[in-house]
């Protein structure tokens, strides 16, 4: 045998023999040849997908490339709701520079209502994407069925604290129990009824205004409204995003969500966002610029416009938006 | 019986960082089986030394007979074994070997009890040593039932004399993989590293018998494990991903062990790591690192797959994961698991090297590296190995590892030192990270 047909007949990082145009040794996962790596377009048929770093093709165990063991795309790093029937959507994305989605958001819809929540993980907790998940839901759930004349907030936060202390945890050394932050909104034409604890955001935009709905919870909003800082010296302060209330078992009883009603002046977009979008659009009007209001794109497009300029901003973290526009179409009732 | 496997280990790593430690801790739990009453055959060759040195004094020979015959009337019936008197060659004491038959393990019962009780009675000490040879007829004797679950015990008190080192490393590398071998030396006249290579290399654990009437206990004590153990040939099967280099793969308790080394290639990505017999009721730890290449931030990977194998079956798994992070709250971490077995290893390393250069007269260097062997085991709480070094060196202050050198020391102590100094403790709540080592030269 000579050196130029063995190496078109074995694998030349293990040596085994390999089938004329095979890609992948079957033995160690080595990549054959020249072949350039696939993207995402060039996936081959047959649904089997190419890991996205070293390009081996279906072979992955548990969710892990078993060539070169990278982490295989999560449903939750990107997600998008949209309910069709009303002007109701968001996208939840993992961001560029954390390992996993632990935002998350939930929307329904009831009869001449609206239900949005949106919920960030904790990240220095156990399993906070879980404790999220189970907050939004159980929330979301629980103000649907109370509907809209008398917005049940105090037992949707129960419900979904209740879900986040149900998740079940290994106890680590220096992580606290699956926590997360919560945004809870019940919607109509006439009124938005908010509940918040922790640091994401609801916005009203419309033709004329921007405006920040909610408090956070945070070191950096207490400085200010404590009047040791200003704004500016505020979120400058490395410490600036630290929330000082949150859902969990660790949670002091005593935090309450603070509860907001507004009444909508016209026709307008209520944005509920995660810290991972405002923080690179401090400002109400910063926000509006982000999603380029001005173009009346429909909601999901809209929300696809924050979560990419965020990301192009940087994607520092779990970036979230659910956006509900009002009024609220006429016979939009589910069945 | 079940086996559970998990992994401590902080998977954040900061940018650019490419190593990867874990410590995989592996319970075994379903209870011990009666030895009768399960369907696990066990086979059990007792080596005795029977050279002449063994007459000297001759209390340690009267004492092995004695032993070795309480141990065998302590064999459960169905137990197979066979007893092999070792001196330059290697005899069949018991069951005897019909002219041109094959030496067998016999199952002990009332009868086979009995003769090999009164054959152990008159064992006669006399000739060389040559350990390989009473290895090949473990051997030799282990053939004949291959699925038992094989343990020797091999008892010594002398050096291996009459071969060649090599021809030692040769018998060990043909019984490598067939039975566990448990090595104790009597007295203070045989040498630790020789025995620590067999007992390495056959997955047994090496012990001092400082004087011949702890022998009895000890025969006792291998005999109740033994008895214990209900699956054989339980390998650590490790995954690293394309490119990764598997940089050490250590079993860190109860004892250190290193078995980087001892792989078998599965497939280019894939090694199996031998960890000998269970019983049902064990739990050990393995420290796992894995040298990936660096991902980017935000990236997460797959570092290694840790299976626990029991013949083909995959009885358990955990996984060791590499996530890169710009939060250095996360990556700064150390897992307490992995700092502790760390310093364990290190303990075992300085007394290793503290007593090497005792025995070379570089007091220095043993000072420095026997003082850090004592603030790594006061640190840890490994109080036994603290009573170890308190007889080889006088502790001025336990906390910074300052010691003085004794100027007479027990061979014995020495001896018991040595071969303990692997011994680890488990991680405890109390338990402290590791201090850091004093300065060089301090």
């Amino acid at each position: 045998m000579t050196a130029t047909t063995a190496s078109a007949a074995t694998c030349d990082a293990c040596s085994a023999s390999v089938a004329p145009g095979d890609r992948f040794c079957e033995a160690c996962g080595h990549r054959l040849g020249a072949a350039p790596a696939p993207t995402a377009t060039a996936a081959p048929a047959g649904g089997a997908t190419a890991c996205r770093s070293c390009g081996a093709v279906g072979s992955f165990v548990d969710g892990w490339c078993s060539s070169c063991g990278l982490k295989q795309p999560a449903r939750r790093d990107h997600l998008e709701l949209e309910l069709l029937e009303v002007g109701v959507a968001g996208v939840t994305n993992k961001g560029r520079r954390h390992h996993r989605n632990e935002d998350a958001m939930a929307a329904l819809a009831g009869d001449g209502f609206v239900v949005a929540v949106v919920c960030d993980g904790v990240s220095t907790t156990v399993r906070p994407d879980d404790a999220s998940q189970g907050a939004a839901d159980a929330a979301a759930a629980v103000l649907l069925a109370a509907g809209p004349a008398a917005p049940d907030h105090g037992h949707a936060y129960d419900a979904a604290r209740a879900a986040v202390i149900a998740v079940d945890f290994v106890p680590h050394p220096d992580l606290g129990p699956p926590s997360c932050t919560y945004l809870a909104a019940v919607v109509t034409d006439a009124a938005i009824s908010l509940a918040a604890l922790g640091d994401c955001r609801a916005y009203w935009v419309d033709d004329t205004v921007a405006r920040q709905l909610t408090v956070d919870d945070s070191w950096a909003t207490a400085q200010v409204q404590e009047g040791l800082m200003s704004s500016a010296e505020a979120y400058a302060d490395p410490r600036a995003h630290a929330i000082t209330a949150w859902l969990g078992r660790d949670a002091d009883p005593a935090w309450v969500p603070a509860l907001v009603e507004f009444v909508p002046p016209g026709p307008g977009r209520l944005l509920l966002v995660s810290d991972g979008l405002w923080n690179y659009a401090h400002e109400p009007a910063d926000v509006a610029r982000a999603m380029q209001a001005g173009d009346d794109l429909a909601a999901l497009p809209s929300a696809r416009r924050l979560i990419d300029f965020a990301n192009a901003a940087g994607g520092a973290d779990n970036i979230t938006a659910v956006i509900v526009d009002l009024p609220l179409p006429k016979g939009s009732a589910p069945a | 019986m079940t086996f559970s496997a998990s992994a401590y280990q902080n998977e954040y790593l900061p940018e650019g960082a490419t190593e990867v430690h874990a410590v995989v801790t592996v319970t075994s739990e379903g209870g011990v089986a009666p030895a009768s009453a399960s369907g696990t055959e066990r086979a059990v060759v007792l080596i005795v030394d029977s050279s002449g040195s063994m007459n000297q004094p001759s209390s340690k020979i009267r004492a092995a007979r004695e032993a070795l015959a309480v141990a065998i009337s302590e064999l459960p019936d169905g137990t197979w074994f066979a007893v092999i008197a070792g001196s330059d060659l290697a005899t069949p004491a018991y069951p005897p070997v019909p002219p041109g038959g094959v030496p067998q393990l016999v199952e002990a019962s009332d009868r086979t009890r009995s003769e090999a009780t009164s054959v152990a009675r008159f064992l006669v000490a006399q000739g060389g040593t040559a350990i390989s040879t009473w290895l090949d007829l473990a051997l030799v004797f282990f053939a004949s039932r291959p699925n038992a679950i094989k343990l020797a015990y091999l008892l010594t008190d002398g050096q291996n004399q009459h071969e060649s080192p090599e021809t030692l490393a040769a018998a060990l590398a043909r019984c490598s993989g067939v039975f566990q071998c448990d090595a104790r030396g009597v007295g203070a006249d045989w040498r630790v590293a020789e025995l620590r290579q067999i007992t390495s290399a056959l997955l047994g654990e090496v012990d001092i018998i400082k004087s011949p009437d702890e022998m009895d206990e000890d025969f006792h004590a291998f005999l109740e494990r033994a008895m214990g153990k209900t699956v054989a040939d339980v390998r650590l099967r490790l995954w690293a991903p394309q490119g990764a280099t598997v940089q050490f793969v250590r079993q860190v308790a109860p004892t250190i062990e290193d078995l980087t080394d001892r792989a078998t290639a599965v497939s280019p990505l894939i090694g199996d790591f031998p960890t000998g017999a269970w019983a049902g009721d064990e739990s050990r730890d393995y420290h796992v690192c894995v040298k990936v290449a660096p991902g980017a931030v935000g990236e997460e990977r797959l570092a290694a797959r840790v299976s626990l194998m029991v013949g083909d079956l995959a009885v358990s798994q955990a996984l060791v994961r590499a996530i890169w992070t710009n939060d250095e709250a996360q990556s700064a971490r150390i897992d307490p698991a992995v700092a502790h077995y760390t310093g364990q290893a290190e303990l075992a390393a300085a007394i290793r090297e503290g007593l090497d250069a005792r025995t070379s007269g570089d007091d220095r260097t043993a000072t420095i590296k026997l003082g850090r062997a004592v603030q790594l085991a006061n640190a840890s709480g490994n109080d036994g190995t603290v009573r170890l070094l308190q007889k080889v060196v006088d502790v001025e202050d336990p906390a910074t590892g300052t010691v003085r050198l004794k100027r007479d020391v027990e061979a014995l102590d020495e001896m018991a030192l040595d071969t303990r100094s692997t011994r680890t403790v488990r991680v405890t709540k109390a338990a402290n990270p590791a201090p850091p080592a004093p300065g060089a030269g301090a």
